[in-house]
């Protein structure tokens, strides 16, 4: 019995040993590696949807802290470290560094996602995580934060609709001008 | 002693092991990690109201404990930029998601507290919040809106900084902040001026 024990115990130990060692077998990353994204137009999200997402998702308390994975940079919240600009939150405007970061991180959180959906001129963006989470269709923290019937959703569509160095139709100006308006 | 015996006994252990490993699974070792960060009670001020001046209260006074009582949103409100003083009688304005207002006083530490008693449950509080502070001809309005923070100093630490736009305070120098009477914890219990609270938001 006590033999039985022992070989059992040796057979466990070696075969996690085997298990523990796979994962080394991986290749090593290439550091030179990149994926390229085709992005959608920087100027109408600059003009028209930094502020409102920094005012409806960008709070100290939400997406306006260092532990969310997409961050958002601004004047009311979490400010983009420099000890050269010396941000304080609550005091300097967004600076243009805030708003560039806080584009590129809506692109880094899917950027194939993001690319497919560019190229296919914005049709069914709610693939996209970026809205699947706010409208709850994937699990978020925060809850609901966003509806479909809501100018800013409207605005950001529109803005994934849009070609690159165009604009936005009439309509989405106004949807996004109402939804800047947000307190 | 047979290895029969030692494999019951080896059983046994394992048994009481798992048992141990799974009740520990119901603790929260962010949230228990949280509450210790908080220090040890100021011996001079006993557990209550006055207590733990500018840290985040809804860390203990929340579902998870160890308090006893459940605050949907607390914090303090300080008088000047370099004073440690609480804002006694500061009214504390809160509109919530379905446009409900409310409005809380500070007592003596400048600490204010919303139990979700004090919103109906047919339409308890909804965040987020539009959150302002007066006293007097003071006044400071929140730039941002509160998320689903129930603590103010878990955002409003000292200093200021990128992530912080330091805590709450009413006035901008310390010239401006009234002078101090009375004691604090108050010797009766504290007297709260109606008119401090009025329904005038902005």
């Amino acid at each position: 019995m006590m033999r039985r024990l022992v070989v059992g115990s040796l057979v466990l130990a070696l075969a996690a040993t085997v298990v523990g060692s796979l994962p080394s077998c991986a290749s090593v990353p290439d550091r030179n590696r990149f994926t390229a994204v085709v992005a959608p137009d920087f100027a109408i999200y600059r003009a028209n949807i930094d502020l409102f997402l920094h005012k409806r998702c960008g709070t100290l308390d939400c997406h306006g802290q260092a532990g969310r994975g997409y961050r958002i940079y601004g004047y009311r919240g979490f400010r983009l470290y420099s000890q050269d600009a010396g941000l304080i939150s609550g005091q300097q405007a967004t600076t243009d560094q805030e708003i560039q970061a806080n584009f590129d991180a809506i692109i880094s959180i899917e950027p194939e996602e993001m690319s497919r959906l560019i190229a296919e001129n914005g049709e069914n963006p709610n693939r996209l995580l970026f809205l699947r989470k706010p409208l709850n269709i994937e699990r978020h923290k925060g809850g609901p934060s966003l509806a479909e019937d809501d100018e800013g959703y409207k605005c950001i569509t529109a803005w994934l609709r849009a070609p690159k160095g165009g604009a936005l139709t009439a309509t989405a100006k106004k949807d996004c001008d109402e939804a800047g308006k947000l307190p | 002693m047979t290895a029969t015996t030692h494999l019951d006994r080896a059983l046994k252990l394992a048994t009481i092991a798992l048992t141990l490993s799974v009740g520990s699974c119901a603790l929260d070792p962010v949230h228990d990690g949280a509450v210790k960060a908080l220090g040890p009670e100021d011996p001079a001020i006993p557990q209550g109201p006055f207590h733990r001046q500018g840290q985040p209260c809804a860390v203990c006074h929340s579902v998870q404990g160890p308090a006893k009582t459940t605050f949907v949103l607390a914090g303090t409100i300080f008088y000047g930029p370099g004073s440690p003083t609480g804002a006694d009688q500061a009214s504390v304005r809160i509109i919530d998601a379905t446009g409900a207002k409310k409005c809380f006083i500070t007592n003596c530490k400048g600490n204010f507290f919303v139990r979700p008693e004090e919103f109906p449950k047919s339409q308890p509080i909804a965040f987020p919040l539009l959150v302002s502070a007066t006293k007097g001809s003071a006044y400071k309005a929140m730039a941002s809106r509160i998320g689903r923070e129930a603590s103010c100093a878990n955002c409003h630490r000292n200093p200021r900084f990128f992530d912080s736009p330091g805590q709450v305070r009413l006035y901008e120098t310390e010239s401006q902040v009234p002078k101090q009477s009375g004691e604090c914890p108050p010797v009766g219990p504290p007297v709260f001026d109606p008119d401090a609270c009025k329904e005038n938001f902005q």
